[in-house]
């Protein structure tokens, strides 16, 4: 399973897949007027356009890193590298196009830590210099090329916090496209037809609730082993009841309204009236709780992975980062980049979405756009 | 006005501007009234006349954020109220100007007693302390009428019924015994026997204390009952005002004449009810006419470019009309509703018969939800229903009506009983399944604002229907269908591409009617389905509701509370009373001598715009509707009616024939 998942092939079908899902549901909604007028009311304040387009753009970051990228293997003189028995060209491990990209920047590697743009090293060394030992700063070996520093080992702290956007997007999205289809299915479903239905996921929400998120996503990862996909999956398990509880109530409400009751007695069969009556009135509920959800995520995955129970060391996300940087900050002098940057970056990420989410539903809210 | 008078309130060019978007429309233009000590004035409009946002100005309680006060004087107590800062307005607040509002249910805060909430306002304004206040509440609820205060005093909202509220509410204003009362719409919540209940009580508060009222309401029978001086407001203008008399029995101007005419009521049946077109919209700043012209039948080219100022009749009645000036009061044409002879299509026999239907809540408590009582909220309803025939249900609210309606239509499962059809191939009644009720049945939604999906066009909403039953073989012929009904509910094709959120009130319940017709009812349930509406939609709806009988020969089954409507529209009159019927039969035998005391004083509860109704005997109930948890033993009505005996508090009277299809439930009468 998670060689299939980690697979070059399927990764890049499934980003595919997802860029052409992602504009065809524009494209659909940009159909109905609804939306339309969301987007009018969104588009008026400056301050979530600001922040869409900040999103986009991590959004890129993210896309670029998700599409596969090989080079092919040259030998000392430039030739292209086949195998010696197929005679096809042969290939290195690969990375994302990201990888490709920051190839510039990312194989710049320096000896140990240095602040940004510094010329010299962070660390004092010994230094023999016409027989004196003297304590200094030995240069770098790029000089002024690492703009948010390096780190213990000596890789370049910027591309690190770019390569982490991936890591923090796929959480974010994987786990609110897991938990809410999920808690959208089961909250209409229990708030329409109520009786046994009802009493059985609620009871089921109510158990899944009260175990502590923490130890069960601890466990979880324990069982199934620590990585990227095992901990979206947890973090979707554990987050789904919120919103089922939220869609739960509202379909209640709803299912008391006089064009549900109409539809009803018009004889709409009950999976239709769901589906058209239902739903879409709590669809601007979803697609709020999901921009919020997204954000949370992202800074859920940080404290897991500060706790030891996040993605694994071997993955580069902010979490990761900030979990380095707990040694970091004991030293004296304190080595503050990492820590920052990996602030910064989730900030950067975590802030427009909030603001964004806060526009949409304004945009979405009937009361507010009757007027 | 006469200057001799105690004047309390002297409002004079009141201007109210409502921001929308970035320009700002009039909401009040110029509006002058008084009061004088002792007088209760009535403001009549319909909805977005600018009545609520008078009353609500002159305390300060507009949000600022939409509406800005141009300009205007308010003189009460030598002081202008417009000009008053925050720090003086609360002063005022509560003290010599109070307020009550129109909903009893969210005007106390639920988590502080009456009591307490009734003393905040002596502790604020009259400096008492504990005791003393305790004492004043403890007269002020017995003054209000509710029984054991000493127990009251430290209940909370919830564990009081609608009326007993409303009475807190007036406790609360009255308790510093102020000068002006505002009272929007307080009333209207309620139900008739508790209405009337409220305004006696009103009445009389206002007597003894001498308070003047402001009483805002579209309900033009209270202000013929109530009030001493009316003004009529449209689009934020008054254009008519004068003595209660005056108004009612010379109405001047085409608005109040239009009106008055479009109170349903016995008077009218067989005809149409005179309606007004349009909505009152808000003018615009810039608008040099008059603000009724877009909607006067009698307009004359005059209107449309001067404003009309304020010419005097006689007395105190002055008039805001061109034509009213010209021919000393408005005696203009606008006779023109026709008036259509009813062609009755009923035959006899009837197409859908209800055999004592029950429609038991089970009440479940504890863990394992045990059944531990019933809310019996239908307890054997049975009744005939013939073709083009229209049914009026009656009763207050609770009593199970509306229940009726929805358990026919399989919205709530019934507990037992059965409804049978007319078969058209046999020609006998028989019973019918759900899928088959659903198509020959259909109904009519009470609000227009929750009835329509707001996620749906019209064109969907419509063809929803269409589809379920597969009426309309194609996209086309559907499509076709769907014109031809939205045509013949008044409404143009093009409503067809619309959102519900793009309507009026009125066109809503248009379109909602539309939807039920789709599938070709042969009955259709109106669930209250006007009285949500301004009067003149009203009359509207009512108006189209019976073109479509005589056209189509369809029955209605009409649930409401509303007598007026009952007496212009229905055939039959069912009265119900805490789920049972206490009386059915023809509506000119029921509502013209009612049998059982219930309906009795029901009917006399109800106020009415004709002048001749103010001599007859009033009957006023005590009390309001015991829960259906636990109904009264023997006959239901017993705690409450004047005439009850021993007999009366044991045993269920039987159902008594009166003759000519009249029968009653009650021991009295048989």
């Amino acid at each position: 399973m998670v060689e299939i998942w980690n697979s070059w092939w399927f990764q890049n079908t499934l980003v595919g897949l997802l860029v052409v899902s992602g504009i065809a549901v524009v494209l659909r909604l940009r159909r109905r007027e609804y939306w339309r007028l969301a987007y009018r009311e969104v588009c008026r304040r400056r301050g979530a356009v600001i922040c869409f387009f900040v999103l986009c753009l991590y959004t890129l970051v993210a896309l670029i890193d998700s599409v596969g990228w090989r080079d092919a293997l040259r030998d000392e003189n430039g030739e292209l590298m086949r195998d010696p028995r197929t005679g096809k060209v042969v290939y290195d491990r690969g990375g994302s196009a990201l990888d490709h990209l920051l190839k510039g920047i990312s194989s710049k590697k320096e000896k140990t830590y240095s602040s940004p743009m510094s010329r010299e090293s962070f660390m004092l060394e010994s230094v023999n210099r016409d027989g004196k030992v003297l304590r200094e700063r030995p240069p770098l070996k790029h000089p002024g090329a690492h703009l948010l520093g390096t780190d213990r080992i000596g890789q370049d702290v910027f591309c690190q916090a770019l390569k982490s956007i991936r890591t923090g997007m796929v959480i974010g999205i994987l786990t609110t496209l897991l938990a809410v289809p999920f808690a959208l299915l089961l909250g209409v479903a229990s708030g329409y037809y109520g009786g046994l239905v009802d009493d059985i996921l609620q009871y089921i929400c109510s158990v899944l609730s009260s175990i502590p998120t923490v130890l069960f996503i601890a466990s979880f990862m324990l069982i199934f082993g620590r990585g990227l996909p095992q901990l979206c999956l947890a973090m979707g398990i554990a987050s789904w009841t919120g919103l089922y509880r939220l869609l739960r109530g509202e379909t209640l409400r709803l299912r008391e309204e006089e064009f549900v009751q109409a539809a009803v007695a018009m004889g709409v069969p009950s999976w239709r009236v769901l589906l058209r009556h239902i739903v879409p009135n709590v669809m601007h509920l979803v697609l709020i709780t999901a921009v919020l959800r997204f954000s949370s995520e992202v800074l859920a995955e940080a404290a897991l992975t500060y706790l030891g129970i996040g993605v694994g060391s071997d993955t580069i996300s902010w979490g990761t980062m900030i979990n380095d940087a707990r040694t970091e900050l004991t030293r004296d002098p304190i080595i503050w980049w990492k820590l920052c940057t990996a602030f910064a970056f989730m900030l950067g990420l975590v802030l427009p979405a909030n603001i964004f989410g806060d526009a949409v539903r304004d945009a979405l809210d009937p009361r507010l756009r009757t007027q | 006005m006469s200057e001799d008078k105690d004047i309390v309130l002297d409002v004079r060019d009141l201007r109210i501007g409502y921001r929308q978007g970035s320009k700002i429309v009039c909401a009040v233009d110029g509006a002058s009234f008084s009061l004088c000590r002792g007088e209760l004035l009535a403001l009549v409009g319909e909805s977005g006349s600018g009545k609520s946002v008078s009353a609500l100005s002159l305390l300060g309680l507009l949000p600022k954020e939409t509406f800005v006060v141009e300009g205007g004087v308010a003189m009460f107590g030598g002081r202008d109220l417009l000009a008053m800062d925050n720090e003086e307005l609360r002063k005022v607040r509560g003290n010599r100007i109070s307020m009550i509002f129109q909903e009893p249910m969210t005007a106390l805060n639920p988590v502080l007693t009456i009591g307490w909430q009734i003393g905040e306002v002596l502790r604020t304004h009259r400096g008492l302390n504990g005791e003393e206040a305790k004492k004043q509440v403890l007269t002020l609820l017995e003054r209000v009428g509710i029984p054991s205060p000493e127990q009251r005093y430290s209940d909370y909202p919830h564990q009081l019924s609608g009326g007993m509220r409303q009475r807190v509410m007036i406790a609360i204003a009255l308790a510093c015994r102020p000068e002006l009362l505002i009272a929007d719409e307080p009333t209207t919540a309620l139900d008739v026997t508790v209405q009337a209940q409220i305004m006696d009580l009103l009445s009389e508060l206002r007597r003894e204390y001498k308070t003047s009222v402001l009483f805002i309401t579209h309900n033009l029978g209270l202000v013929r009952q109530e009030a001493d001086h009316v003004a009529v407001m449209v689009s934020g203008r008054i254009v008519e005002r004068g003595t209660c008399d005056q108004l009612f029995s010379r109405p001047s101007h085409p608005y109040t004449r239009l009106l008055l005419r479009s109170v349903p009521g016995s008077g009218h049946r067989g005809s149409d009810l005179a309606s007004i077109p349009g909505t009152g919209s808000l003018v615009s700043a810039d608008c040099v006419g008059c603000c009724f012209a877009s909607r006067c039948p009698d307009v004359i080219d005059r209107c449309k470019v001067e404003r009309p100022g304020m010419s005097l009749i006689e007395g105190e009645h002055q008039v805001s009309c061109h034509l009213a000036e010209k021919n000393g009061h408005g005696e203009t044409v606008s006779s023109q509703e026709a008036s259509v002879s009813r062609e009755r299509s009923s035959s006899g026999s009837s197409i859908l018969s209800v055999r004592d239907i029950r429609v038991w809540f089970p009440v479940k408590t504890g863990l394992l939800k045990r059944t531990v009582g019933h809310v019996k909220a239908v307890d054997g309803v049975g009744f005939e229903l013939s073709r083009g025939e229209t049914l009026a249900l009656v009763g207050e609210s609770g009593c199970g009506k509306t229940t009726v309606g929805k358990s026919l239509l399989g919205l709530v499962p019934r507990t037992s009983g059965e409804f049978l059809m007319r078969n058209k191939e046999t020609d006998g009644l028989e019973p019918i399944g759900i899928d088959r009720i659903r198509r020959r049945v259909q109904m009519i939604f009470q609000d227009p604002f929750s009835s329509l999906n707001p996620r749906m066009m019209v064109e969907e909403t419509l063809s929803e229907g269409l589809e379920v039953h597969k009426i309309g073989g194609n996209a086309r012929e559907r499509k076709s269908l769907m014109v031809s009904l939205i045509e013949r509910v008044g409404l143009s094709p093009e409503a067809l591409q619309r959102y519900p959120h793009q309507f009026s009130g009125g066109q809503r319940q248009r379109i909602g009617l539309a939807r039920a017709l789709a599938v070709k009812p042969e009955i259709l349930v109106c669930d209250e389905c006007t009285s949500a509406l301004d009067v003149s939609v009203q009359a509207q709806i009512l108006n189209l509701l019976r073109e479509l009988q005589a056209s189509l020969g369809i029955s209605y089954i009409f649930i409401t509370h509303d007598l007026s409507v009952v007496s212009y529209l229905a055939d039959r009159v069912a009265v119900m009373y805490l789920g049972r019927l206490v009386e059915t039969g023809r509506t000119c035998d029921v509502l013209g001598d009612p049998k059982h005391p219930y309906a009795k004083a029901l009917l006399s509860a109800v106020p009415s715009v004709d002048a001749d109704s103010d001599g007859r005997k009033v009957l006023r109930l005590s009390g309001e509707v015991p829960s259906a948890l636990k109904p009264p033993t023997g006959c239901h009505f017993h705690p409450r009616c004047p005439l009850a005996t021993e007999q009366c508090r044991n045993e269920y009277p039987p159902s008594a024939d009166c003759g000519g299809g009249h029968s009653v439930c009650c021991w009295q009468c048989n």
